[in-house]
Formats: structure tokens, C-alpha cells, sequence
């Protein structure tokens, strides 16, 4: 028990908090390693949960939702990458220009194919948690780890794919030295532009699975603005977890525990005022954005490269 | 013909310099009226209205001038900030740390009996302490740690809007305790109204002065030369003896005073209270203005007469013909992706033209010299 909450309720939620923070700093991560910032994260989160929602609620399938989340993701970073990668522009403006973008278009085509008054009416069958045989029969383990949905599941394998694949496999690697030094990788035949902008558009991919997550799996309904920062939070994360995914992994479990913790704290009726509780994953982020700082960035991150620029 | 060529031969760089934004913002509403013919509108009806509403009637025009004040001052906020080489995207907790400001130092001083005009220059000082307080945070968090000043803001400003939620909402509700706003300010504080029958306030000509100020500010005096200096390079910046991390936390607590100041002038000037709906995002959208204001004071001026036509344009289009208002911040945003992405098409046209200008004197000197020779 901590302040009157239960502990395996706790981390129950603390898990399921977790998840699009998952989804989209490890999405993040493919575009960070290549060397192309993830400030535009946020725009991803919104956006998927939007064609996450309408996908699924136009065909009457959770797959076509998936689906529809992806393709605007990749859509997005298609304009990112083509701006940042291609022409040099400042992914940070960027990035804020493509979180506008996102912020206007949802609303404004929530507005006209969901009507404003139905806003929470309208709803999808959600993803719906599957309990795997044996493990989530572990005493209190069982039910924090192996009771998740389709998309939860997606996310945690996702860490460890993402490990893998730029620690052991030669294409990763590769990718990696785009990012530590793309004029280096460009004198031995990387392709730097190709390999930054098919990174990027993974990482469109990947991201916006979290907001499909967040209208999908946590909920089933699509709410205007409700990616409420989770794509900053997660851009932050991935610093904090000096750009690796297993420490990005960490960073999410932590950030959705202090999460979980004002919720469930909530849900007590603690004598706090609600808006003070809210605070807590921001105020914690800025924290961690104190300890951490820059991080060990990628040495070319977030560094315009022209082919032949070295020469 | 040759002439016109000329012309654009020698002055390309202001040409493609206002060519631009003009390009962009025409792109953006051809892109708006593809997405307005897809939901089943006519773009003409719906520019038309916005037009209308925009500048239609007396009352129209000046609902256009006070709703650009914010984006106005806010603008040059951004444009200071990202002069300096710091982006500033948490503009909108300083505007909300200044509305709070505002109120806080008329809740103080209400009683005093001061004359209206140190009435409001002290309401307005207090909105201007709190905005540079909120802008001064990241600044430290950037200089000191290295933390990413556009990510750090903006938590920030989730947090101060959080906070100032809590506040209408608690300590600071209106006395009947059923809005979630605060008493009105007192008479004294507010602006004056400087149009009769008209909501348009001594606001409007504060903001144009902040832009006339600051365009002085940055480009002529001393300061505004180590503003640019850090924005260019840091390192050329502290070879000319300024400190970088100094100048990156002044910037930005300048920037957010302005903001701030924006904020005090909502308050005083418009809304009377302060509550969360004081800001439909003045903050964030502020950031398209100053980047289609080409980051010069002036321009933002333009840019910020745009905004503010476009808000208060699709406001009175959703009234009149019930297309949702959210049109306004889409094309907002279509407009700063346009700016972004012409303005590097417009920085290598600039440097392929400048290219062959000098290539074209050397060719002509080298001619010259061998006539001599001969």
C-alpha cells in the first residue's frame, strides 16, 4: 500500500500508462538514431489517434484503424523528413508547424464528420486485453505484465526488436554511423538522405501507433487534444534514456508511474485538487530534463547533410 | 522586358524576401479549399464569409485589430527569442503567467486609490515580471543543462495553465463561486476604449509601439546586435566576448515578459478576468506569425494583421454558415509549413543568384582589366 492505493493496482496502471509513451519514443527512436530530431512526435500522437479512431469506426475493424493510424503517420513524416532531411529546414519549427497542422486538422475534421456535442458518444469496440496462458497466471506479475492488449504486447516486443536491431544487425548499425557521422558513413557508400528519410517515415510508422493506442486501447472514444503532450513527454524520455530503448523503456514505466500515481491518487479522493495532480508527470519531466540534459545525442543529430558536403 | 530583368537582377533578395510569404499564404488557402471540397464546402462561399467577417462592418474591423494585438505582441515575443537562437514554443504559459500577473497585482493595489493611467502601468508591470519569471525558467534550464528550451517551455506551460486552472477554480474564484473565472479587475485597471461603440483599446496601439521598439531594439542598438550574434553562432558570439549562456536566459526572460505583457493587455483590455478560455492558443499560433514576419518586427505586424483576420474571419463564418472555426488554425498552420518550406527554396535560389552575380562581376573585372592591359 502507498498512501492508500494498492500496490499491483499501482503498477497495473502504471503499465497501461506506459504503453503509447512506449510507442512513441521508440518510434521516436528510429528517426533520433539516423540523426533527425523526433521533436515532431507530438503531431504523430494526435494525428494517429484521429485516423486511428475514424479508421476503425468507418470499417468496423481495429486492423483498419491500425492501419489508417500508420499511413498518416507516415504521411507526416513524409512532408517532416522531405523539409528537415531534404531541405534543410529547422526541425524544431518544423515540428511545431506539423503539431499545428495536427491539432487544426483533428478538430476540424472531428468537428465535421463527428459532430461537436457528440464529442464522447461516439465509440469503437477497443482492443480488448488477452491474457496469456500460464505466465499471466504469475502471482502478481501475471497481471501487471501479461494481461495486455494486442497494441501493449506490440509495444514491449518492440523495445527489444529495436535493441536488437541496432546493436546485432549490420543494416542497424549502418544506420547508427548515419547518425554518429553521416559524412563518414557517406565516404563508404551509406546512403545518408535514403537511409535518414526511410528511418524518419519508420519512425511516423511506429509513433503513431501510440495515438491508436490512446483512441483505441485505453479508450474508445476520440477526444480533441488528446495527445496532451505525450509526444513532448516521450521526446524527452528518449534524451533521458540516452537514446537507447531499453532505457527509453525505463523512462516510460517511470514517467507512467508518476502518471498512475496522480490518477489512482485521484481516484482516493486524496485531499489534493485535481489540476495540482496533473502537474506531476510535467513537473517530473522537467526534472529529468534537468538530471539529463542533452543526453549523449548522436554526434550528427540533428545536423543538415548534403551530399558531398565533406568534399 | 530586358528591363523588368533587370530589376529582378538587382533587388532578387527583397523580392523573393516579400514574394514569399505572399506565395505561401496563397498556397495555404488553395490547400485549405482541396480539404474544404473533399468535407463537402465551397471554398468561395466559405473565403467569401470569411472576408466578410473579417472586414465586412465597423465592428467586424476592429474585433479583426483586437484579436491581432495578442498575435501582435506575442509575435515579436517569439521573434526575440528566436533571434537569439532559442525557440521559444511555451509562449503560451508566459501569456497566461502575465494574464495571472495582471490580476494578482490588481488584486494588491485595488484599493489604493491610484490615478487609472499608474493604475494600469503598475498591472501591467506585474504581468510583465511574471511573463519574464516563466520565460527566464527554460532559459536557465537551456544555459545551465543544456536542456532543450522548446521541449521545457512547453511542459512549463502545461503546468502554469494547470496552475491557473487550480487558481479560478480555488483561491482566486469569483465571488459567487459558479464560473471558473476570477472577479472582474477593477474599473481603474482597464485600458481605454479609443474607438467609440467599438471594443477597440489602447492595447492595440501598445502593440504597435512593442513592434516599432523592438525593430529599433534588434537592429540597431547594441543589444539586439548580441541577440543576433548568439543566433548566429555561439561560438563567434563568445569570441566577441559575449557570454552565450548570459544572453540565452536574457533572451528568453525577454521574450517572455513580452508574452507576458500580452497577456496583462487581454485582461485589461478585453477580457476584464482571467480564466482558462482567456486563449484560443495565441501562444502557439504566435510562433507562425513571427516566422511569416520573417522574424522582423514590422513584417509581424503584417502577419500578425493576417492571424487576426483569419480568427476573427472564421469565427463569424461558423456562425454565419456553420463551417467549424478550427479552418482558421488548419490554415495557420498550412500558411507557417508553406513559409518553412519556401524559405529554403528561397535561401538557395538567393545563394544561386548571388553565386552568378559575383561570378558575372568577376568575369566583368577580369574584362575590364585586359582592356586595360591592352
Amino acid at each position: 500500500m502507498l498512501f492508500g492505493i494498492p500496490i499491483d493496482s499501482l503498477l497495473q496502471s502504471t503499465v497501461r500508462l506506459s504503453c503509447p509513451l512506449i510507442l512513441a519514443a521508440i518510434g521516436g527512436i528510429y528517426s533520433d538514431k539516423a540523426g533527425v530530431s523526433s521533436i515532431e512526435l507530438e503531431a504523430l500522437v494526435l494525428m494517429g489517434a484521429f485516423a486511428g479512431f475514424s479508421g476503425a469506426y468507418f470499417s468496423g475493424s481495429l486492423a483498419v484503424g491500425v492501419l489508417a493510424a500508420m499511413l498518416s503517420g507516415v504521411l507526416l513524416t513524409l512532408i517532416y523528413g522531405y523539409l528537415v532531411i531534404v531541405l534543410g529546414c529547422r526541425s524544431a519549427v518544423v515540428g511545431m508547424a506539423l503539431v499545428m497542422f495536427s491539432s487544426g486538422c483533428t478538430r476540424f475534421l472531428n468537428r465535421i464528420i463527428f459532430g461537436i456535442s457528440d464529442n464522447g458518444l461516439i465509440k469503437v469496440e477497443a482492443f480488448k486485453p488477452i491474457a496469456i496462458p500460464l505466465l499471466s497466471k504469475i502471482p502478481y506479475l501475471g497481471t501487471i505484465l501479461f494481461n495486455q492488449n494486442l497494441l501493449g504486447y506490440i509495444a514491449f516486443i518492440l523495445v527489444f526488436a529495436t535493441a536488437f536491431f541496432y546493436k546485432k544487425v549490420p543494416l542497424g548499425l549502418e544506420i547508427k554511423a548515419v547518425g554518429e557521422n553521416p559524412a563518414a558513413a557517406d565516404t563508404v557508400g551509406i546512403p545518408v538522405v535514403k537511409y535518414r528519410f526511410i528511418s524518419t517515415l519508420v519512425s511516423g510508422a511506429l509513433a503513431s501507433l501510440s495515438g491508436a493506442y490512446l483512441s483505441l486501447a485505453s479508450s474508445n472514444v476520440f477526444v480533441e487534444g488528446m495527445s496532451s503532450e505525450k509526444g513532448y513527454a516521450a521526446f524527452s524520455i528518449i534524451i533521458l534514456g540516452k537514446y537507447s530503448p531499453i532505457g527509453a523503456l525505463l523512462g516510460c514505466l517511470m514517467f507512467g508511474f508518476a502518471d498512475a500515481f496522480q490518477l489512482n491518487l485521484q481516484a482516493h479522493g486524496v485531499n489534493v485538487p485535481n489540476q495540482i495532480l496533473q502537474m506531476l508527470p510535467y513537473i517530473f519531466t522537467l526534472v529529468v530534463l534537468f538530471f539529463s540534459g542533452k543526453g549523449n545525442a548522436p554526434e550528427g543529430h540533428n545536423k543538415f547533410f548534403v551530399k558531398g558536403m565533406s568534399r | 522586358m530586358s528591363k523588368i530583368k533587370e530589376f529582378g537582377r538587382k533587388h532578387y533578395k527583397v523580392l523573393i524576401g516579400v514574394g514569399l510569404p505572399f506565395l505561401a499564404i496563397i498556397s495555404a488557402f488553395l490547400v485549405g479549399s482541396i480539404i474544404l471540397l473533399a468535407t463537402g464546402y465551397s471554398p468561395i462561399e466559405a473565403y467569401t464569409a470569411i472576408f466578410r467577417g473579417a472586414f465586412g462592418t465597423k465592428r467586424y474591423f476592429t474585433t479583426t485589430l483586437v484579436k491581432t494585438v495578442p498575435y501582435l505582441i506575442i509575435g515579436v515575443a517569439v521573434a526575440v527569442a528566436f533571434k537569439g537562437a532559442s525557440f521559444n514554443i511555451g509562449a503560451e504559459g508566459q501569456f497566461f503567467a502575465g494574464a495571472l500577473g495582471a490580476v494578482l497585482t490588481d488584486m494588491m493595489i485595488k484599493n489604493a486609490g491610484l490615478p487609472s493611467w499608474m493604475h494600469i502601468t503598475l498591472v501591467l508591470i506585474g504581468s510583465i515580471i511574471l511573463g519574464g519569471v516563466a520565460g527566464a525558467i527554460p532559459g536557465y534550464l537551456k544555459a545551465s543543462r543544456g536542456a532543450s528550451e522548446a521541449v521545457t517551455s512547453v511542459m512549463l506551460s502545461t503546468i502554469i495553465v494547470l496552475f491557473i486552472e487550480y487558481l479560478v477554480n480555488g483561491p482566486l474564484q469569483e465571488s459567487q463561486h459558479i464560473y471558473s473565472e476570477t472577479d472582474p479587475i477593477s474599473d481603474s485597471a482597464k485600458l481605454p476604449i479609443i474607438m467609440d461603440k467599438t471594443k477597440l483599446h489602447a492595447g492595440f496601439v501598445i502593440a504597435i509601439i512593442i513592434a516599432i521598439v523592438f525593430y529599433i531594439i534588434l537592429n540597431k542598438t547594441t543589444m539586439g546586435y548580441r541577440i543576433r550574434a548568439c543566433g548566429l553562432s555561439m561560438s563567434a558570439a563568445e569570441y566577441a566576448g559575449i557570454s552565450p549562456e548570459l544572453m540565452c536566459v536574457m533572451t528568453l526572460t525577454l521574450s517572455g515578459a513580452l508574452a507576458g505583457l500580452a497577456g496583462g493587455i487581454e485582461v485589461t483590455g478585453v477580457s476584464y478576468k482571467l480564466g482558462t478560455g482567456i486563449s484560443p492558443g495565441y501562444g502557439y499560433t504566435a510562433i507562425a506569425v513571427a516566422l511569416l514576419g520573417k522574424l522582423n518586427p514590422l513584417g509581424i505586424i503584417a502577419s500578425a494583421f493576417l492571424f487576426g483576420s483569419l480568427t476573427s474571419g472564421c469565427n463569424q463564418m461558423a456562425r454565419e454558415i456553420g463551417i467549424p472555426s478550427a479552418l482558421a488554425s488548419l490554415i495557420q498552420a498550412l500558411v507557417l509549413i508553406f513559409v518553412v518550406a519556401y524559405t529554403a527554396y528561397g535561401d538557395r535560389l538567393i545563394k544561386k543568384l548571388s553565386d552568378s552575380t559575383t561570378a558575372a562581376k568577376a568575369v566583368k573585372k577580369t574584362e575590364n582589366k585586359e582592356k586595360g592591359a591592352a
